[in-house]
């Protein structure tokens, strides 16, 4: 259950901000999950509402935008979402995508993730 | 309804690998301004000696584009994954490398890649509680080297140099820029020693001569601890111990 891990940071991250603003409560917060790493929403989603109790974030409204794996060729220009079966070592570190993939168009390996990397926190909404 | 916050969005990695490379006693990066100056083996050797003392060690190997760190221990193991990535345990150390994931697949990365890639293992990597992580870090003072510095703020770099000209020079450089960025330098290593040189301005921890058993040592972890090249990685450890 590696969500577990990223809904730590998810939690340290959003209590360091909420301290250095002040705020006596989190009300919600956003996240983008990037499809890439193939995070499990629901898991995601105990596991925030575990790690947020007896917090200021506890109770918090929680929004999830997806978002579509990109990735640009660096030879020819190409973009595209890749689409197939995942393989695991993505979920543990996605940025490694570029390794099992050739660009469709011109065959070349030079690749970049362009967007639906990891797990970011979008937005969030605070009392002070 | 709450006020929204702040400005722009947060990667909530950058916490969660502050707080868990906080928990671990010392992080000890093993670096050099070159390559091909034993950054691995001596790593990989540091890291088997401070366990067989008891220790509690990790391995990390950092060298995103060149792992060889389970080539020299003769096996990788496996990581696990609960709540987060635990690592694998191989000869009594905790072992993490991007070969668990990459497997044979060349390693083409762009340094982006790279980057968020050590700062998505620092962040969900489990050591548990740990004495020492030694750290493989590749050569030169680029993006990797970066990220620790601005993650790790307590680790104590060993640097390895060989008596060349051609690295010491390099080398030195280097220690001032650790130092200038505000980390803690170890002392400098020299590898491939056959006379005393006076290194000026960095404690020396130790000289390592050339070892022509290390090549048919490597991935045989007892015969690498019996090799000349671990006596004197003993004696560097020593000195490094005593503070």
């Amino acid at each position: 259950m590696h969500e577990w891990a990223i809904a730590e940071g998810v939690v340290e991250a959003l209590l360091e901000r909420g301290r250095r603003e002040g705020a006596r409560r989190i009300t919600r917060f956003t996240l983008r999950l990037g499809e890439i790493q193939g995070v499990e929403e629901e898991l995601l989603r105990f596991a925030l509402g575990e790690l947020s109790r007896g917090t200021p974030l506890e109770g918090a409204e929680i929004r999830v935008e997806r978002e579509k794996g990109r990735v640009g060729c660096r030879n020819c220009g190409l973009e595209w979402s890749p689409e197939g079966e995942r393989e695991e070592a993505l979920h543990f570190l996605p940025d490694l995508l570029p390794l099992f993939l050739r660009c469709p168009r011109c065959g070349s390996v030079d690749l970049e993730i362009r967007g639906g990397r990891g797990v970011w926190v979008s937005s969030l909404e605070l009392e002070r | 309804m709450g006020e929204l916050a702040g400005a722009g969005e947060i990667d909530p990695r950058e916490a969660a690998a502050r707080r868990r490379l906080s928990e671990i006693g010392t992080v000890l990066p093993v670096v050099s301004s070159k390559g091909g100056v034993g950054k691995s083996l001596l790593s990989t050797v540091l890291a088997l000696l401070l366990s067989r003392r008891g220790y509690r060690t990790g391995l990390l190997d950092l060298d995103f584009h060149s792992p060889s760190v389970h080539l020299i221990l003769g096996e990788r193991g496996e990581p696990r994954e609960d709540r987060g990535l635990l690592p694998a345990e191989v000869r009594g150390l905790k072992f993490l490398s991007v070969i668990h994931f990459s497997g044979e697949r060349p390693l083409l990365l762009r340094k982006e890649g790279i980057s968020s890639s050590l700062l998505e293992l620092l962040s969900t990597t489990r050591w548990g509680a740990l004495d020492y992580l030694v750290i493989d870090m590749p050569p030169g003072s680029g993006d990797e080297l970066l990220e620790l510095l601005r993650l790790a703020r307590g680790a104590e770099f060993l640097v390895v140099s060989t008596p060349s000209r051609l690295c010491r020079e390099s080398v030195e450089r280097m220690v001032r820029g650790l130092r200038e960025a505000g980390a803690r330098v170890a002392g400098v290593v020299e590898n491939f020693s056959s006379s005393p040189s006076a290194w000026k301005g960095v404690r020396l921890l130790g000289r390592i001569g050339y070892d022509p058993e290390l090549e048919g040592a490597v991935g045989r972890v007892e015969r690498l601890l019996q090799t000349s090249f671990a006596r004197d990685a003993e004696g560097v450890l020593e000195e490094y111990l005593r503070g």
